[in-house]
């Protein structure tokens, strides 16, 4: 009894060793959409399911690395996730192969079995099971190797330019369509010159009327667009004495207050004091065009 | 509403749109004439002149018109040049056509000597296999490349059978030779 007792004795002191590492032992289900079928170049999922005791955790630096595993089987991605349950964790690990094996007839092939650590109390260590898929050949078997045609290598094809041609047409539109809107906004827009702005216009029309000879009837012609100008900004007939209201109305022109004030009393006296005297020597038609301008600028403040 | 009306009135932003769009016209007239003249050098590829700043597109029009006119040693040398240029799309067609250009010169050795071209036979299949497979690793959908590396299989040679050892034992009892056993053991 004795010596039966003593030779169980390392069995008996092992026994609680066991019974731990036998709970430990991780759970591993693998699962592949299908194991047949498949040819020379074809990616392979290959998806493990392991359970382990929650305090472990997984040791993603020793998870297998993409590349080559042999000369005819590649590791493309290695991917996972966690997912935790009633005291276990379970880790779905995502495998993708490549095969390249070249055969004359289906052949069954073993994808190889991966180790896989966990960290926790002690190491863990599982391995994904080894896995058989049965690879078929492309080229029909009955064709002898000097019958075979091989693909032909390939022509470069053209670079793609539709989309440049698209966005230079877009782009050409676009600017045909602001252009007609700037020069609108210039007042040079000769089918809407109505819509115009009042000194735009009028600086367009004292343009035309330098060209010709300057004689008193010019001049007078371009008193009256300027005080049209006028008229047309303030939205009715503006008399030097309303001057000021028009000002607080439009405050970009206040800056022009001295000017507007020589404009109007050289009216009243071209038109009203003495119609009939000639033209003062220093009112210069040149004035005019650059009281004109000023406005312009003023309009464009304005807006 | 009326700061917003004022701002799109501004002559300032005008401006600025008609800058942007005719820096747009610019970009994109350029790309259109620098593409369709690429465009014309792949179709006559024989006009194509290769130097450092040539780019890889049109290295590889020149190189397969080399490889179809059988100059395929200057082929290979322009392939090689561009190995790791260009896009990914560039460098896969780049890869199965030195492949396919390695694996016919091995097809037209194996079909006419055999193994008497062993040697060279299998040097052009590795190469073969070795494009081939970055090919596919670069577009598992090659269904071409996927052909040809499965033919460079198929024609790949045997390997050779080692030469016996040619060992004549001089001892008089196998029990001399094999060491861990004394001499003289039952």
């Amino acid at each position: 009894m004795f010596k039966l007792l003593f030779g169980l004795s390392p069995a008996l002191l092992l026994a609680p060793a066991l019974a731990c590492s036998a709970e430990l032992t991780p759970r591993i289900e693998p699962s592949a959409p299908r194991n047949f079928g498949y040819v020379m170049g074809d990616l392979i999922d290959y998806h493990v399911l392991i359970t382990v005791p929650e305090s472990y955790a997984l040791e993603t630096e020793y998870l297998p690395k993409p590349g080559a595993l042999d000369e005819w089987l590649d590791l493309r991605t290695v991917s996972w996730t966690k997912t935790n349950a009633k005291d276990v964790a379970h880790y779905r690990l995502r495998l993708t192969y490549q095969v390249f094996k070249g055969v004359r007839q289906p052949e069954k092939l073993t994808i190889p079995s991966l180790p896989v650590r966990f960290q926790g109390q002690a190491p863990l260590e599982a391995r994904t099971p080894p896995w058989y898929i049965t690879i078929a050949p492309i080229i029909p078997p009955d064709i002898a190797d000097e019958k075979v045609e091989i693909r032909e290598s390939v022509v470069p094809e053209p670079l793609p330019i539709l989309s440049h041609r698209l966005r230079l047409i877009a782009y050409l539109a676009g600017t045909l369509a602001v252009l007609p809107l700037l020069a609108w906004r210039y007042g040079k827009l000769p089918f809407f010159t109505k819509t115009a702005p009042p000194f735009a216009r009028t600086m367009r029309d004292l343009k035309k009327l330098s060209r010709k000879p300057a004689d008193a009837d010019a001049y007078r012609t371009a008193i009256k667009l300027l005080h049209r100008a006028l008229d047309d900004t303030a939205g009715f007939r503006l008399f030097a004495g309303e001057l000021e209201s028009f000002l607080a109305d439009h405050p970009a022109f206040a800056e022009l207050r001295d000017e507007l004030n020589h404009f109007f009393a050289l009216s009243r006296q071209v038109f009203f004091t003495a119609p009939d005297a000639p033209i003062p020597a220093d009112s210069l038609f040149s004035r005019l065009e650059a009281l004109c301008r000023q406005c312009v600028l003023a309009e464009r403040r304005s807006v | 509403m009326a700061r917003l009306m004022r701002m799109w009135r501004s002559p300032m932003l005008i401006w600025g749109l008609l800058a942007a769009l005719l820096a747009g016209v610019v970009y994109e007239s350029y790309a259109v004439f620098r593409i369709a003249r690429q465009n014309t050098l792949i179709s006559q590829p024989e006009r194509v002149e290769v130097d450092d700043k040539t780019p890889p597109v049109l290295v590889l029009a020149k190189a397969h018109r080399l490889e179809r006119s059988g100059e395929t040693q200057e082929a290979l040398r322009l392939y090689t040049t561009i190995l790791e240029r260009g896009d990914e799309h560039l460098r896969e067609q780049v890869h199965y056509n030195l492949g396919t250009l390695y694996l016919r010169e091995a097809a037209q050795l194996w079909n006419a000597k055999g193994v008497l071209e062993y040697v060279r036979v299998n040097t052009l299949v590795a190469l073969a296999k070795e494009q081939l497979q970055k090919t596919l690793r670069l577009n598992p959908a090659n269904w071409d490349a996927r052909f040809n590396l499965e033919y460079a299989h198929r024609i790949t040679p045997p390997a050779k059978e080692r030469e016996k050892a040619d060992w004549h034992g001089a001892k008089p009892s196998v029990f001399a030779t094999v060491p861990t056993i004394p001499g003289g053991a039952p």
